[in-house]
């Protein structure tokens, strides 16, 4: 129901939430390139979530945002490290699928609604003890 | 644009962590670190450079970096979040500790004792004493599984339900429940329903039920809440190391977007604007009361030791068990605790009444629907809109407090004749010597259904 939000459109709509800072406070998601007119290449940060390993810390993170966006999801990547049961632990890609929350990629999900699950995801009792990398480091 | 012309001013907020707001007007050429050095003093954040974490679209400034190069626009928002000085003290589990050495950190040496964990959960030099991370050192399940805090902090607000209902197992539980004649009983004989012949309907209807927890229905309502400037019954995530807003569409807004409509066609009240001026009283509040009552239940279980509760989820002690999903956890406490399963029936109840009132506005003219959510699945296909009208409005007092409900959801179309569906704006209008119907409907068709709306219009003399 409702009309399809084109891609371009979406991602305009998120890009202004990523620049006024309308979303979550902790996260934060821009393109990459000012001028990039396909907004493909975004990037986004995560704060650590409080009372776990993550706490006070920033993490880094890639958005790849195909031309299927927002009907597949984007591909998304860590830049810092982080040790994280969904994070390909060489290339710091992360695999959708082991998100509980977003594994069925729905269309009205955001950037913003994967960097809130990835938090959360980090809090989750199984995963806020996991041993971190130290920080500042890179995939 | 901005790199070329380097003594251009731009102005933009930053955001802090303590939900402060800064408007900063700064030359394009300044240096990250300069801006820090503005946003150290007293007139704004007060916080030392080096402990400083500039964020701006999905980057960390760095110190270098001119606010030029950073590409940040007029009236954009930097969030700035307050960063340990130091993490390699503060969690033994935290491997490696730090080695990031501070940005800035050639400036003065902050004034932070050393022997309290710098900077844990923003500022609060208590955080690690009180988190939940220790709940869980004593065989006992951790109290992840009453949420963020174990539970004592605010109740589960808007985006935790969201989550909630989006869990999978979380929706079967509810159902079986749902499906148990026990617990059936237990909701009739909440006053609110038991008088209510259509509630009572209701709650036996499988496909209502399903539209209670559906989702898109809780997002719907979270979105006109803020909207309409309060900001949920739990403030902002709960979880996040600010208590910020997790919403910052400007209330000011919202609050008009509440004026321009009043009544509802299922209510005969008209409290309508005044109901939802500026969101400092919080309209909603009187919404969540069975979120209230969780978060209560959920303490008392705390001063209720444990064992009755977990019988069966041995698997979950010490909180780092294989069930990854505290709410899950909870979910199998409610089931098991009837108090809490009725209130958190009657918080569901609150936001179907939510998204009820928003609905409530049958046909949707373009006029009205200014920033809602346009691509929202409509949870209410197949439903009757003036069905709902008749229960929520028989739902009691929380019903009332809606009158403003400023914005309205996607509807299916609703193929009632216009004297049907407005009959009470009619009556309304033509009391107030608006004697032409077709003006009047094409009025009230703008307007979304609020006779306010369509009196200004009529006076405007648009039609």
């Amino acid at each position: 129901m409702g009309a399809k939000v084109p891609r371009n459109f979406r991602l305009l709509e998120e890009l202004e939430k990523g620049e006024k800072g309308l979303g979550a406070e902790a996260c934060s998601y821009g393109l990459d390139e000012g001028d990039d007119l396909l907004m493909t290449n975004w990037n986004g940060t995560i704060l650590g979530p409080p009372h776990s390993v993550h706490e006070n810390r920033i993490y880094s993170l890639k958005i790849h945002c195909g031309t299927d966006y927002p009907d597949k999801p984007p591909e998304v990547t860590f830049i810092s490290k982080v040790n994280l049961p969904c994070v390909n632990q060489s290339t710091g890609k992360v695999d959708l699928s082991k998100l509980p929350s977003i594994a069925v990629w729905k269309r009205d999900f955001t950037m913003e609604t994967i960097l809130i699950e990835l938090r959360r995801f980090m809090a989750a009792p199984a995963n806020k003890k996991l041993p971190q990398p130290a920080e500042g480091t890179n995939f | 644009m901005a790199d070329t012309e380097q003594e251009q001013q731009i102005t933009f907020n930053v955001k802090s962590s303590a939900d402060a707001k800064y408007v900063i007007t700064i030359s394009t050429s300044t240096s990250v670190a300069d801006l820090k050095q503005k946003l150290s003093t007293e007139e704004y954040a007060n916080l030392p450079p080096e402990r400083q974490r500039l964020i701006y679209s999905g980057r960390v400034l760095k110190d270098q970096d001119t606010v030029g190069s950073c590409k940040i626009k007029d009236g954009n928002t930097v969030h700035l979040v307050r960063g340990a000085e130091s993490n390699s003290r503060q969690n033994p589990a935290n491997q490696g500790g730090s080695t990031a050495v501070p940005p800035g950190a050639g400036q003065p040496a902050s004034n932070v004792p050393s022997n309290i964990a710098a900077g844990t959960g923003a500022s609060n030099p208590l955080a690690q004493l009180t988190g939940a991370r220790y709940a869980g050192f004593h065989g006992l399940p951790g109290m992840d599984a009453f949420g963020a805090d174990g539970g004592m902090g605010a109740p589960p607000n808007p985006d935790q339900m969201l989550r909630l209902l989006e869990d999978p197992n979380f929706a079967s539980q509810m159902n079986e429940a749902m499906n148990n004649p026990a617990v059936i009983d237990m909701l009739r004989q909440n006053p609110m329903i038991r008088d209510n012949p259509m509630a009572r309907q209701a709650i036996e209807n499988p496909e209502f039920r399903r539209m209670m927890m559906n989702p898109d229905m809780i997002r719907m309502q979270m979105q006109m809440q803020r909207a309409m400037g309060g900001d949920g019954a739990g403030g902002g995530q709960s979880a996040f190391p600010m208590p910020g807003q997790t919403d910052t569409t400007p209330s000011a807004e919202g609050a008009a977007t509440g004026d321009g409509t009043s009544p509802t066609p299922g209510q005969t009240n008209t409290t309508g604007a005044p109901t939802t001026g500026g969101g400092a009283a919080n309209p909603f509040a009187a919404l969540f009361p069975g979120a209230g009552g969780a978060g209560a239940g959920a303490n008392q279980n705390q001063a209720n030791p444990f064992d009755n509760l977990f019988g069966g989820q041995a698997q979950n002690q010490d909180g780092s068990g294989q069930n990854s999903n505290p709410l899950a956890q909870m979910t199998q406490q409610m089931m098991q605790n009837p108090e809490m399963m009725q209130s958190m029936m009657n918080m569901m109840g609150g936001g179907g009444m939510g998204g009820g009132m928003g609905g409530n506005n049958p046909s949707n003219p373009s006029g009205n629907t200014e920033g809602t959510n346009p691509q929202q699945p409509n949870p209410f296909g197949g439903f009757n809109p003036a069905a709902f009208a008749n229960m929520f409005g028989g739902m009691g007092g929380e019903g009332s407090g809606f009158g403003g409900g400023g914005q309205q959801p996607q509807q299916p179309p609703d193929n009632r004749p216009p004297e049907e569906r407005y009959e009470e704006q009619l009556r309304q209008l033509n009391d107030m010597g608006f004697y032409e119907f077709e003006r009047n409907v094409s009025a009230l068709r703008r307007s979304g259904g609020s006779v306010q709306g369509a009196v200004e219009y009529l006076l405007g003399g648009g039609v």
